[in-house]
């Protein structure tokens, strides 16, 4: 839904390359953060607050201080009054850590582009940042073929969740390539079982796995009444394929070799991006989850404009 | 084009070098780490076309250096456009004929003249024919344009001569000669033993288009003896001048010859020796000593005559004695000293040009007669003779001989009155400067022909010279110490 994005004016965006220069990960956070309004989620479940939402029949068991006594005057039945209950939530960033993440790191000199797993770091840290403003619960899960790291959602734990990511985006920068595909579908069923409430789970990856298997993967928090929200990040050239040399492609997840004219294979290659996009977009969008897709290169607030559209729709959504 | 070493065209091999280079250059690929070959490996394998060259131009340069350089290495050229020879017409003909030293070897200055004229008689009316005579320099013989008889008159009119060969000043002449004629045939014939000797590398001689050049070689193999070399070693030390005479003898066949060297001084054979001379080599002849006559004579050395006879005698002339005549005189009996004048006559027999032939006598035994032709008088420790002896002392020395006159301990208090008068200076008493460090010479004139010779650097440094013992002398006025 990369569309429904609303375009803001270029200058309050902020580059990612500059927010690098950051080095603290709570200080980007708030510069990025810093200027929403808060106070914009509503908790799914209904509660004590001044925003009507529905009547209910009286169960026997209810409070009945909670039964509108107007009403029962006008309709002689007891209905009990509910409103929508402004409270905290619980805000999980699952961040994926795989070796194919740390693509897209370039020197100062040519242009000094983040790799994929610094911007999903930085978006990670603003998220779980802007959530923590609102008094919600924050967790962090990193995940490559099973959960790396995991931070419990918790009120107090933004800085752990900040350290982690923080150690996360050093390690990954430095490291070495594992061979090894990583799979969304074990952690992620692992993740679901561990969240007892009802949350608000990021996902952030590549998400180089057949739509249909990151749908299903998917499916095991969004069964458990998790709202979900997907980030895919992708490096510009991994979107346009912009290699002009005969190269030795290595695949960083596996290791594999293959020889790429790339002048050849660019628009098959595209067509091919742009068709597994718009499958997991729309796959995505049926299991009622929210897709972003982010190229590494574009200012982190319009990754949290799409986060802040998804959370409107998901208010109204039980 | 032609190329005078095709064999290095197969170089041109070298040519696929850089197609070669270009076809593996392409395959070296860059490493690129991407993050998932997933959608890649999707893509339908397509065979590209692997044989693709890229960077053409870069490739077509190195091409084209390469086979540059070979092209280079085969030394290509160009034939120039001939001009066909005519075969009709009137002939221009310059017969250049060797009249050097060599022809003159058996018989080949006979056959090199028969080649002449029967290039003479071959003519036919309204061809010419030039004769060059030619040695170490050329000339025209034959008048130009001159009638074939003429011709033959000027070939039979040649002499040979006793020079070397050089072709340059006789091509050079032959080409003008060329050059100068409207005639549609041109022909040079070089008439030669063709001594190698006479070409030079230098002096490019180009003749006109379509002159034919025809070389009539005359020469072939020439075992042959002569003198080569005479070396002269005058002896000055005795009363008369003697020489000795060495010659060196050449022989230039494969087979040693036994031969016979006579030494002739003044026309008259003086001494003969037999020796054999070993195959290609050289041998040495020492004759003994002879006195040198009075008057410049001509000696040679002779070797008996073979087939070239140029080089069978060697002449030369022997000048008169030129030795300087020196005499010392010593003082009589008692007063003389053992080997008194030893130094001095020893220092003078060390020169050589002019020599020094030393006669040495005592001051009793002197005699006019020993005074007559000699060029200096020593007077060693001597007073100059009274008497008739002085007078002709006095006579020699006024005709322009010196006199050395040597103090010494006596010095000159015995010295006549008159003979004192020609002393330089006023001769003093002597001094001792043994106790101290001796005196020096503070200035030296080296412009004076006595020391001229000390004038060139590193030729001796009188500075450091100390002398201890001295007489003291007042220079007359005019006279320079």
């Amino acid at each position: 839904m990369t569309s429904s994005v609303a375009p803001a004016p270029a200058t309050s965006f902020l580059d990612p390359s500059v927010l690098a220069r950051i080095g603290n990960l709570e200080l980007l956070a708030k510069a990025v953060v810093e200027g929403f309004i808060n106070g914009l989620h509503r908790s799914p479940h209904l509660g004590a607050s001044t925003d009507f939402a529905e009547h209910r029949a009286y169960m026997p068991g209810d409070d009945i201080r909670r039964i509108d006594w107007k009403l029962y005057a006008r309709s002689d039945r007891h209905y009990i009054k509910e409103y929508e209950a402004d409270t905290n939530t619980n805000f999980i960033v699952v961040l994926d850590t795989s070796p194919s993440m740390r693509y897209g790191a370039t020197a100062a000199e040519d242009g000094g582009r983040v790799s994929k797993l610094t911007y999903g770091c930085y978006l990670a840290a603003c998220l779980a940042y802007f959530s923590n403003m609102q008094r919600d619960r924050v967790g962090l899960a990193t995940i490559d073929h099973d959960i790396v790291d995991y931070v419990p959602p918790s009120a107090k734990h933004l800085n752990l969740l900040l350290h982690t990511l923080d150690r996360i985006e050093r390690k990954g920068r430095d490291a070495k390539v594992t061979p090894g595909r990583s799979l969304l579908e074990p952690p992620l069923r692992k993740l679901s079982e561990s969240v007892r409430r009802r949350s608000l789970v990021v996902v952030i990856s590549d998400f180089y796995e057949d739509p249909e298997n990151v749908v299903s993967a998917l499916a095991h928090l969004r069964g458990r009444g998790n709202d979900l929200m997907v980030f895919h990040l992708l490096d510009s050239r991994e979107i346009d394929f912009s290699f002009s040399n005969a190269s030795n492609f290595i695949d960083m997840e596996t290791g594999e070799k293959m020889p790429v004219i790339p002048e050849y294979l660019r628009k098959q290659y595209r067509d091919l991006m742009q068709a597994h996009t718009t499958a997991l977009g729309k796959r995505i969008g049926e299991s009622r989850a929210d897709y972003a897709l982010f190229d590494t290169t574009k200012p982190l607030d319009r990754a949290l404009f799409a986060y802040l559209l998804g959370r409107q729709r998901f208010t109204r959504v039980r | 084009m032609n190329f005078l070493a095709p064999a290095f065209l197969a170089g041109l091999a070298a040519v696929a070098v850089p197609v070669i280079i270009h076809l593996i250059n392409r395959e070296r690929k860059v490493v690129v780490e991407f993050p998932s070959l997933m959608f890649l490996q999707r893509i339908p394998y397509r065979s590209v076309r692997r044989q693709k060259l890229r960077h053409l131009l870069l490739l077509l340069m190195r091409c084209v250096a390469i086979a540059l350089l070979v092209a280079a290495f085969a030394r290509p050229f160009f034939a120039k456009h001939t001009t066909a020879i005519a075969t009709t017409g009137a002939r221009e003909v310059v017969i250049l004929l060797d009249r050097s030293a060599s022809m003159g070897y058996a018989d080949r200055w006979t056959k090199a003249r028969d080649q002449a004229k029967k290039t003479v008689s071959g003519m036919t009316a309204g061809d010419h024919a030039t004769v060059v005579l030619f040695a170490s320099d050329a000339a025209v013989a034959s008048e130009p344009m001159a009638p074939p008889d003429r011709v033959l008159v000027a070939i039979n009119a040649a002499k040979l001569s006793a020079e070397g060969t050089k072709y340059a000043p006789a091509l050079k002449l032959a080409s003008q000669i060329i050059g100068a004629s409207t005639l549609p045939r041109r022909e040079v014939v070089v008439i030669s033993d063709f001594q190698k000797t006479g070409w030079t590398a230098h002096n490019e001689i180009a003749f006109p288009r379509g002159t034919t050049v025809t070389p009539i070689d005359v020469g072939g193999a020439s075992p042959d003896a002569g003198v080569s070399q005479v070396s002269l070693d005058r002896d000055s030390t005795g009363e008369r001048d003697r020489i000795t005479v060495a010659a060196r003898l050449v022989n230039t066949s494969s087979t040693p010859r036994a031969v016979t060297a006579t030494l002739a001084v003044g026309g008259r054979d003086a001494q003969t020796q037999r020796v054999t001379v070993p195959a290609t080599g050289t041998q040495q002849v020492a004759f003994t000593a002879v006195v040198v006559p009075n008057t410049a004579t001509k000696a040679l050395v002779r070797i008996n005559a073979d087939s070239l006879t140029t080089d069978d005698q060697y002449g030369f002339t022997i000048a008169p004695d030129a030795n300087v005549s020196v005499l010392v005189v010593e003082p009589r009996g008692g007063a003389r000293r053992e080997n008194q004048s030893l130094f001095m006559t020893r220092a003078l027999s060390i020169g050589d040009r002019p020599a020094f032939r030393v006669v040495e006598t005592t001051i009793d035994a002197l005699t006019p007669r020993d005074i007559d032709g000699r060029s200096l008088i020593v007077l060693d420790e001597v007073a100059p003779p009274a008497g008739a002896v002085g007078a002709r002392l006095r006579a020699v020395l006024d005709a322009g001989a010196g006199i050395l006159a040597i103090p010494g301990t006596a010095g000159v208090d015995n010295w006549p009155a008159d003979w004192r008068g020609i002393l330089p200076a006023k001769i003093g008493q002597v001094v001792d400067r043994s106790s101290d460090a001796g005196g020096t010479l503070s200035s030296v004139d080296y412009a004076h022909p006595v020391f001229e010779l000390f004038n060139a650097p590193r030729s001796g440094d009188f500075s450091t010279a100390r002398f201890y013992r001295y007489r003291a002398m007042t220079p007359v006025t005019g006279a320079s110490v």
